[in-house]
């Protein structure tokens, strides 16, 4: 044999038996099962920027962002006096340890860049601290006055990135403004962002407004309104003002809610002493009828899909949640707890539906899944009610009231999934029947 | 005939020579890069978690983004006067009263029909949502300094994340984890002390759909110092297309290279179990 081919033989041997023992080796494993529920400590500090006219921007947008995400529950922003790294060092190079030292886990870091004609250019960053990586980074350009909904825009990216969750915060909230007298209530169709700015009132008060709801694409508004003494479900045109009934009914129509697709509104149609509930094609303008019962069918809300509606029933003796086909077939109770079930709502996300449930003389909101299984109540107060869901199927706003002698006081609140982390939506006055926009601009 | 000349034999020599120079080159490159197909059962592809942003990572491909202008909306008037407008039963349901639904609300506006409401309309088309800009990619660099450990909370483990207020329903109840493969030389208390230790460090996110399914492989390289020196998410493909996931895989790997879980746990003595270890998260028994 050749010196070379046995050379070669010996080396491939050698290469070999080195190679094979990782083959061999089992490799351990341990499972963590258990961990902590915190809010991630995150640091945002002002936004590094050279130009005078733009401090006050570098100011306000990180207080829009901690304010967003703290909200949320899963935030907890660090207090800026211990921040070690100033921001315009920042923006050139971040100093990881500085921010382990504080113990940050997420840092957002951004300039400002003047782009001309009055335009900011916002560049911002998520960086992952201990793991010293940037985990997204993204650049808008605010014109006029929007640098506050971008900070919202920001607010979302990072929450989006943070939990692989949609974000929520460019949303609006639609609500009744209550004000006056308990027996003298003055209720006003209102409008304003998440976190309480850009607040409108869309009515005048001269007519009783209740329950309104969001269309899909979040420009028009259905609700039930007493206009002309007569409760009547209408529409309202965000870009217009324009108000306008929904169908001819012979009876009191109430409980409006916009399908999936925006093309129809199903509600309730009070007649000869009998409700059942009805869907209104917008564009033809023609009712058709959904359930045929004697009982009291109501709060209809459609499945994300569009294919079932969950709704509220008399039928089998007591207030109970139903589910069925959209064309009104295969009915089937799902709420089987003790206690009176009602306002229930389709989660966007489809793997819950809320509802409101009295029992034992206290109101409570709560979550069960479509077929009734997993019922969960997250808040009860004296009097709880009327739940809407977030864009991203994470948590829930509703509103509370609150009884103090003769006084009676309505506020708009939101809560997560977990049931742990509930706040206020802060409202001029009081508020009450709050319904969650989806996303802007959808 | 059968003599070789000198010329031949030069260049025998020559290509017997050029023979085994390239086969010897063929075995150190075998030498240096291993027979990649003898390891099948080790990850090769490098670590996704580790790659750590150059501090000077720019953002790429950013585009200028206008937003239409915010809807205007004029401030609605004042209420010239209020009605005598009673407050219809909202307990718990949208449902009218079974009496004389109808008349019941209505019969106590007064009778003069109010004036429509005054123009409140927002003029302009709503503001499309300024378009997402792609993300700029980090650029790996090498492995960052070790850590010295930080004192740890103590932090009680509890049952459930979810709050149930159902005054007849029993809290759910953690599932009882169990390890899978571990090596029999490593001792149940080694094993519950790095445990222990990761759980203080592992911060959940709870809400999320279908939370209780993201479990996460992480592959932990560890200096004997015991000291993190590099992690990998196992299940990389689920990583690049499940954002439920990669959010998830990210906080396990924020577990990981918490400070107050440098170093790790682990027995000293024992550093060829533990030197390649696979770390699941599983937070199943926390929903």
């Amino acid at each position: 044999m050749p010196s070379y081919i046995l050379s070669l033989v010996v080396s491939l041997i050698v290469i070999v038996a080195f190679n094979t023992p990782h083959v061999a080796q089992a490799q351990m494993r341990l499972d963590i099962t258990k961990g902590t529920v915190e809010p991630v400590a995150i640091a945002i500090p002002d936004f590094a920027t050279t130009s005078p006219s733009q401090r006050q921007m570098a100011y306000d947008i990180p207080q829009i962002i901690s304010n967003d995400l703290e909200t949320s529950g899963l935030f907890r922003k660090i207090n800026p006096d211990s921040y070690i790294q100033d921001p315009q060092s920042i923006a050139e190079n971040v100093r990881f340890g500085d921010w382990r030292a504080i113990n940050a886990k997420a840092l957002v870091s951004a300039k400002l860049i003047d782009a001309g004609n009055g335009d900011t250019r916002i560049e911002y960053r998520l960086w992952d601290v201990f793991a010293q990586r940037q985990l997204n980074g993204m650049a808008y350009v605010a014109n006029g006055d929007n640098w506050r909904r971008i900070a919202h825009l920001i607010s979302d990216d990072i929450y989006e990135r943070m939990t692989g969750e949609q974000g929520y915060f460019d949303s609006r909230i639609v609500y009744i403004a209550e004000s006056g007298q308990r027996q003298n209530r003055t209720k006003r169709l209102a409008i304003m962002d998440l976190d309480g700015a850009n607040h409108k009132y869309l009515t005048s008060g001269n007519e009783l407004v209740l329950t309104p709801r969001f269309s899909p694409n979040e420009q028009m508004i259905t609700y039930l309104s007493y206009k002309n003494g007569k409760p009547r479900v209408y529409l309202y045109d965000l870009q217009t003002g324009r108000q306008t009934i929904l169908g001819d009914f012979p009876g009191m129509t109430f409980a409006p809610r916009f399908s999936p697709d925006g093309k129809s509104v199903v509600m309730s149609l009070a007649k000869d002493g009998n409700t059942d509930i009805y869907e209104l094609n917008l564009a033809t303008r023609r009712a058709r009828q959904v359930t045929f019962n004697s009982g009291i069918d109501t709060s209809p809300s459609y499945s994300p899909n569009g294919n079932r509606l969950v709704f509220e029933s008399d039928r089998g003796g007591s207030q109970q949640l139903y589910v069925m086909d959209t064309n009104g077939n295969s009915a089937k109770r799902i709420s089987f707890g003790k206690g009176r079930y009602a306002n229930p709502v389709w989660s966007p996300r489809g793997d819950l539906i809320a509802f409101t449930k009295m029992l034992s003389g206290k109101f409570y909101i709560g979550v069960m899944k479509p077929d009734g299984s997993g019922e969960r109540l997250i808040t009860t107060a004296y009097h709880v009610e009327g739940p809407t869901w977030a864009p991203n199927g994470r948590y829930l706003s509703y509103f509370k009231e609150v009884s103090r002698g003769s006084t009676r006081s309505a506020k708009v609140y939101a809560i997560d999934l977990t049931g742990y982390n509930e706040w206020e939506l802060k409202t001029p006055n009081d508020g009450s029947d709050p319904a969650w926009s989806p996303l802007h601009g959808q | 005939m059968g003599q070789n000349s000198p010329n031949d034999y030069k260049t025998s020599q020559g290509k017997t020579f050029v023979f085994s120079l390239v086969l010897h080159v063929i075995i150190i490159m075998l030498g240096v890069f291993g027979l990649p197909h003898l390891k099948k059962d080790v990850y090769v592809q490098p670590p996704i978690s580790v790659e750590i942003a150059m501090v000077d990572a720019k953002v790429e491909d950013i585009v200028k983004v206008k937003e239409k202008p915010k809807e205007d909306v004029k401030k609605a008037p004042p209420v010239e006067k209020e009605k005598p407008v009673e407050t219809p039963k909202q307990a718990l349901t949208q449902t009218p009263p079974k009496e004389q639904p109808v008349e019941q609300e209505p019969q106590k506006e007064k009778a003069a029909p109010p004036p429509p409401p005054k123009e409140t309309s927002l003029k302009k088309p709503p503001p499309k949502k300024p378009k997402r800009i792609e993300e700029p990619k980090p650029t790996p660099v090498k492995e960052v300094e070790k850590e010295e450990p930080k004192k740890e909370k103590n932090i009680d483990a509890f049952a459930s994340v979810l709050k149930n207020l159902a005054p007849d329903e029993e809290a759910s109840k953690p599932k009882t984890s169990q390890d899978g493969q571990v090596s029999q030389t490593i001792t149940a208390d080694e094993l519950s002390a790095v445990r222990q230790q990761l759980t203080r460090c592992w911060n959940l996110l709870p809400g999320a759909q279908d939370a209780d399914q993201l479990a996460v492989e992480l592959r932990i390289q560890v200096f004997q110092d015991r000291v993190v020196k590099s992690v990998e998410v196992v299940d990389k493909d689920r990583y690049a297309r499940d954002p439920f996931f990669r959010a998830a895989a990210d906080n396990a790997v924020r577990a990981v290279r918490n400070p107050a879980c440098s170093p790790l746990n682990l027995p000293l003595n024992k550093y060829d179990l533990w030197k390649d270890i696979i770390f699941n998260f599983d937070p199943q028994g926390m929903f």
